[in-house]
């Protein structure tokens, strides 16, 4: 139970180079060769300083742009375009507007050709589950940011993806709404055994939700170090905080962490 | 049933202070003409503006002219929409078409496209198609810059996140550009009602049989002001017909946009 990763490697990523090119040809060189796996229901969460490039390791993860140098592979075979076994919850706000609550949480059963009732039917079950209940027939600038957040992720979760990406999905909520969200997510992925990796700015949440955390470096980042965190599952965000193994675990990350994030420590 | 009263009462209301400025024009007018300011032979004046319109509808004349101002003027706001919200997608989505065709498009939006209207005459004759060209080509360039303004705005976080979930193309275009852009594009149309009108009308007075443009220049050639008048007033009901069918169709479809006040939580 505390190591379900003990199988095959879902991600196998290795020697990933990355570089953003301007229009004059200048190279900003975001990845420096970077070497990791995935493994089978694993929780995995990404922490780094802000902009070393974390939001394009799950760019190129996810297919949406090619590495400039090195291999992903998914289940042995290299990533070349969007795929539709993983589901990727952004870092920013990205329901349709124009959509209620429920026809967002369609939008991905929509496109994959799902008949209305059954659409219907999947959506408004996971709307019971995410306690939005009520609101299926509200408009995004209706719901809160929490409220909007939870829609965001079960319009994902709809066309069961085995594998999630969450790219800082609550930095933007208060730490109570966030804590809730934090059960959710844990929620989901014990229900439903899947693979996520999570990326973060803040370490508590690092721990808590994750299996192992990779800490990167900064710009042009490389792999800092990897932590197994070997808190008993299942987790409750609100006790963990005051867990001796926990506080100490977050010490030991926290030293190592502290020389990259010296300038932008966020809590 | 206070509350009923209450509601007819503030509509009551709210409708007398938008007639108040029309009323007060009106008796001004009658009155300057009746002491002798204004030369009803120039002006007209109310009351014989009224009179000439009961004439002109019991004549049949009325529906006749009007219809075919319409007929010209809705045609001209379709296909002027469409084409523009076509082209704007087009030009849109391909990089290389919109460098051929947008400076092409802007340059010809500089010209003063009432100016073309006897060439239209004369190229597409004295019947209604020269009328609805006129119109449809007012229409276009505000529907299409409008549109195609709006296509650059779109949300790309949106667009990623929907591409992420396996939309081909055209569904992106379907689920995400068309409802994103359809607030610019209403805006298009909104300022293509009036144009649509004007198309029309400067089509009907450089040449035409029927029609109110049509009316409006020979009522004037034979110094029928009062018929003029009425043509004008005519046209002036239509914008706010047009207005009045275009703010449903705005509420309808854009409902699910925050109301600027936020005055209506949950
Ligand atoms: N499309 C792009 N073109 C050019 N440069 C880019 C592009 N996307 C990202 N970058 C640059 O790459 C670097 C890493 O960006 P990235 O978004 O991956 O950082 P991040 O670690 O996710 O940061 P944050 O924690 O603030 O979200 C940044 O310096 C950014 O300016
Ligand atoms: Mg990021």
């Amino acid at each position: 139970m505390d190591y379900p990763h003990q199988n095959m490697p879902v991600f196998q990523v290795s020697e990933l180079h990355h570089s953003f090119y301007s229009k004059k040809k200048e190279e900003t060189k975001v990845l420096n060769g970077i070497d990791f796996q995935v493994f089978e229901n694993e929780f995995v969460a990404i922490v780094g300083p802000s902009g070393c490039g974390k939001s394009t390791i799950l760019n190129l993860m996810s297919g949406l742009i090619k590495p400039t140098k090195g291999s992903i592979r998914l289940r042995d075979r290299e990533i070349s375009s969007v795929h539709s076994s993983i589901g990727y919850i952004a870092q920013s706000d990205t329901l349709l507007p124009w959509r209620t609550v429920r026809r967002n949480v369609e939008v991905g059963l929509e496109i994959r050709g799902v008949e209305k009732e059954k659409r219907r039917e999947i959506a408004m079950e996971l709307i019971k589950k995410a306690e939005l209940e009520g609101f299926e027939d509200a408009y995004p600038h209706q719901l809160s940011g929490g409220m909007r957040k939870r829609v965001d992720i079960i319009k994902v979760l709809a066309v069961e993806p085995e594998i999630i990406f969450m790219d800082e999905p609550f930095a933007s909520l208060d730490v109570f709404t966030r804590e809730i969200l934090q059960k959710y997510v844990l929620k989901i992925w014990s229900e439903n055994q899947r693979t996520i990796v999570f990326i973060t700015h803040d370490l508590t949440e690092a721990i808590t939700l994750a299996d192992r955390i990779f800490i990167l470096s900064q710009r042009p980042a490389k792999l800092k170090s990897t932590h197994h965190i070997d808190l008993k599952r299942p987790r409750d965000p609100e006790e963990l905080k005051f867990n001796p193994r926990f506080l100490q675990l977050y010490e030991g990350i926290w030293k190592d962490l502290k020389s990259e994030v010296e300038m932008q420590v966020k809590k | 049933m206070i509350k009923a009263l209450n509601l007819i009462f503030t509509n009551a209301k709210e409708l007398g202070i938008r007639l108040s400025g029309f009323i007060i024009l009106i008796l001004f007018w009658e009155t300057a003409v009746r002491i002798g300011w204004l030369n009803p032979f120039y002006t007209s004046q109310p009351t014989g503006i009224y009179s000439d319109l009961i004439d002109f509808y019991e004549s049949g004349l009325l529906w006749r002219h009007t219809s075919v101002t319409l007929k010209a003027t809705l045609w001209g706001l379709f296909f002027g929409s469409v084409s523009g919200i076509i082209v704007a997608f087009i030009l849109g989505f391909s990089q290389t078409l919109a460098k051929v065709f947008e400076p092409l498009i802007t340059g010809l939006y500089g010209i003063p496209k009432l100016a073309l209207a006897p060439i239209f005459v004369l190229w597409f004759g004295l019947g209604i198609e020269s009328k609805i060209i006129m119109s449809g080509l007012l229409v276009f360039f505000l529907v299409f810059f409008s549109t195609y303004g709006g296509i650059q705005d779109v949300d790309r976080n949106i667009v990623r996140s929907i591409r992420l979930m396996g939309a081909t193309p055209f569904q992106i275009k379907y689920k995400v550009y068309l409802p994103a852009t359809a607030p610019w594009i209403l805006a298009g149309i909104k300022g293509g009602l009036g144009a649509s009108l004007i198309g029309a009308i400067v089509g009907e007075y450089m040449g035409a049989s029927a029609g109110l443009g049509w009316m409006i220049s020979y009522s004037t050639s034979f110094f029928q002001v009062e018929r003029v008048m009425s043509c004008i007033f005519i046209l002036f009901l239509i914008g706010i017909i047009f207005n009045g069918i275009l703010k449903i169709f705005e509420r309808v479809l854009l409902r699910w946009r925050a109301p600027a006040d936020f005055d209506q939580p949950l």
